[in-house]
């Protein structure tokens, strides 16, 4: 299998975000298709790349480390783009073509990003419960994801809320989704984040007294579970307000949830990325950045595990 | 000879012009029966729509009929209205300028609104009913080929059909569809009964609307405007209800003042319990609804000025690509018009062609009879040899109807060969 590095889905991704920001002005389709493409080009190399890194280190992505926790997470956003941008081409039925790219892209940006500077090595601590972690990964992960779709769909509304108030200039090429759509979508979001995130957090729950001896006496007060419980409590929170009255302004929701969902993302993901960046200690994949590991660009075929 | 006899908006009113159309297929059936009695000789296609009436005839060069006076003639006698009502307006554009003029009219840089498509279907329809009725020849499906080609290239080699430029059409196509996904669901509340809310129900209801309630100080025009949309109308003292219920408003009285003002709007909101995104058209002028309702959250309210805006932006964005579309159309004129005139002189080539070679086989076969000595290798030698003559004999005078074919129809240069070479024409 071929080389895959992380600079050709990152540059993909860098491309497909200029063509995005260049139909802006000009509206043309053939922007749209650019975008497109790279975007699709950019997907097709992540899917190789984290095929790879799983068969090098044996273990699935979500298990490794927090570097393919991290593409998992980015990989799972390009393919709702992805799917989105297909709409486009489907024969015209009730919906709309979606043009999200622009607001979907900096966030996997910001993900492969990110991925570049955090530790490749695998957990140390994968040798017990493995299914349980795995449970606990790929709920937490999949959580994640709905909350990132929450945190998208709440700015697309704003952005969206703002053109339609008179102030469609200089986007007029773009073809977002309606307000009516990005409610709902949202909506769905929160109520599929919630449950997603209790059992990702009572999984590791259950993971930590199975564990016993295995796992290091500070799990407690990792930061990384402190800072994930305080914002699982932030989208409950959310959740119930949202539930509780159905008739709140479209554009207080998306504040809202824009808060909730920027506050879970940076406390979860981004407390992850600090503590691998700084070498702090912590059982969520995030471990000691290894002696001689550089921020220079991982290749799936060269990683040494 | 290709012509076309025209009757268009930029030079007949429509009184002149509903009384020359073909109004339906019916009719048209019976003018393509009576044209081809009229011009046995001539292929003939008509475009009628609200905005044009032409007539396509391709016709022998030779052939002495004048088209104009003829078409002319015809529409007079088939729609029985007095010839000097129109002869005036009629235009007439032959060869390449009526290429030319089918060629702007499919692309729609001919139109009342510059960019709208529906002219190619309505082209193109006109078309299939002229080949339906065998009014069609080579030079008209060649033609009609050609502007169907050309309307493919302006479509997608220009941006000279995207954004919508009527008011109704920007209100329901760029805001209201921004706002809701669906609208069969929807409740739609039209105050008044002008003509601008009749052309926005028509957008709206293409898009599903299914509610529909209209409200109107004339209990017998909204009475008479919701029959015909299939909705519901409503005594006038009921506005304040139904405006906090209404999901989508669409507004057209000839008040002189706002008659929704900010605090009844919100009132009416409150009473309904709603906070959810409405939806306000207001096309009054003066205003029917006060601007600072606008302002709330929620409320998405457009004025004609708002629309208008977007309407002349999208237009002037048409108008850029009109150059583009042009030239497009000037190519693609000079590429049917070179394949026009090489299918003219191609018949007198083939002709020459086929007497020369005639001749030198007739020639090589006396010549085999007299010399029975050669053999098969000696024949072909020969022919080669006679075959390679003919072929730089013919080159030149070729050559020369090729280069007279790119500046138009070869006439002189063909009656010349004919003349030259005692090329007869055949039966």
């Amino acid at each position: 299998m071929p080389n895959v590095g992380i600079v050709c889905f990152l540059m993909s991704y860098l491309v497909a975000m200029a063509a995005q920001l260049i139909r802006f002005r000009s509206g043309s389709v053939w922007w749209v298709r650019t975008a497109a493409f790279f975007t699709a080009a950019g997907f097709v190399a992540q899917t190789l790349y984290l095929l790879l890194r799983a068969q090098q280190t044996r273990l699935p992505p979500l298990l490794s480390s927090l570097h393919d926790w991290l593409l998992v997470l980015a990989w799972l956003l390009v393919l709702l783009d992805l799917l989105l941008a297909v709409s486009r081409w489907l024969p015209r039925g009730h919906n709309r073509p979606l043009d999200v790219g622009a607001a979907v892209l900096p966030l996997v940006l910001a993900m492969v990003g990110a991925s570049w500077f955090v530790p490749m090595v695998p957990s140390q601590l994968l040798d017990a419960n493995r299914g349980w972690k795995m449970l606990h990964a790929a709920l937490l992960v999949l959580g994640m994801a709905t909350v990132a779709v929450g945190l998208l769909t709440s700015f697309v509304y704003l952005w969206q809320h703002w053109r339609l108030k008179g102030h469609a200039r200089w986007s007029s090429g773009m073809a977002l989704p309606s307000l009516e759509w990005l409610s709902l979508a949202n909506r769905w979001a929160i109520l599929l984040a919630v449950p997603l995130l209790t059992l990702g957090m009572l999984s590791g729950v259950a993971l930590s007294v199975l564990g016993g001896r295995d796992l290091p006496a500070k799990t407690w007060v990792d930061p990384v579970v402190l800072g994930g419980m305080a914002s699982w409590l932030v989208m409950c929170t959310l959740l119930f307000w949202t539930l509780r009255n159905e008739n709140h302004p479209g554009r207080q929701v998306a504040w809202l949830t824009v808060c909730a969902c920027g506050f879970l993302l940076f406390s979860v993901v981004g407390l992850q990325v600090l503590t691998g960046v700084t070498g702090s200690t912590s059982v969520h994949g995030a471990g000691p950045k290894p002696a001689g590991h550089s921020s220079s660009a991982p290749q799936a075929g060269e990683a040494s595990l | 000879m290709l012509r076309v006899t025209t009757c268009t908006h930029q030079t007949t009113g429509l009184a002149v012009r509903e009384k020359l159309a073909f109004s339906s297929a019916q009719q048209l059936g019976e003018a393509y029966r009576a044209l081809r009695e009229k011009f046995p000789e001539s292929e003939v296609v008509v475009l009628s729509t609200c905005n044009r009436v032409e007539v396509y005839t391709a016709q022998d060069a030779t052939s002495p009929t004048d088209a104009t006076v003829d078409v002319a003639g015809f529409l007079a006698e088939f729609h029985q209205v007095p010839r000097t009502d129109f002869e005036q307006d009629l235009r007439e554009h032959t060869g390449p300028e009526a290429v030319q003029h089918l060629f702007r009219v499919i692309s729609s840089l001919d139109s009342m609104v510059l960019g709208e498509p529906q002219i190619v279907t309505q082209v193109k329809d006109a078309y299939q009913q002229a080949m339906q009725h065998n009014a069609c020849g080579p030079l008209t499906h060649a033609l009609f080929q050609g502007a169907l080609r050309t309307s493919n290239r302006v479509r997608t080699e220009t941006k000279l059909s995207t954004g919508r430029v009527s008011i109704a059409s920007v209100a329901v196509g760029e805001f209201a569809k921004g706002i809701f996904s669906t609208f069969h669901d929807k409740l739609v509340l039209v105050v008044g009964a002008g003509e601008m809310a009749e052309e926005t129900l028509r957008y709206l209801k293409d898009e599903g609307v299914q509610r529909l309630l209209v409200i109107n100080r004339s209990p017998e025009r909204a009475q008479r405007l919701a029959e015909e949309w299939q909705g519901e109308a409503r005594p006038w003292h009921e506005l304040g209800d139904w405006l906090g219920r209404a999901d989508v408003i669409v507004s057209t009285t000839g008040a002189t003042e706002p008659i929704v003002t900010r605090e009844v709007f919100l009132e009416s909101r409150a009473a309904a319990g709603r906070t959810d995104p409405v939806f306000v058209l207001d096309l009054g002028a003066p205003r029917d609804f006060e601007p600072a309702i606008g302002q709330l959250e929620d409320v998405f309210l457009y004025d004609i000025d708002s629309l208008q805006t977007v309407c002349d932006r999208n237009r002037r964005a048409r108008q850029r690509e009109v150059q583009v579309a042009e030239k497009i159309i000037l190519d693609e004129t000079d590429r049917f018009m070179a394949e026009f005139y090489n299918r003219a002189s191609s018949a007198i080539v083939t002709r020459l062609r086929e007497d020369w070679h005639s001749i030198s086989q007739q020639e090589l076969e006396a010549l085999y009879r007299k010399l029975p000595h050669l053999n098969a290798d000696d024949r072909d030698a020969v022919a080669r040899t006679v075959g390679r003559i003919v072929n730089k004999l013919l080159h030149p005078p070729l050559e020369a109807l090729r280069d007279e074919a790119r500046s138009g129809t070869p006439h002189g240069l063909v009656d010349a060969l004919k003349r030259l070479f005692g090329l007869q024409e055949r039966p």
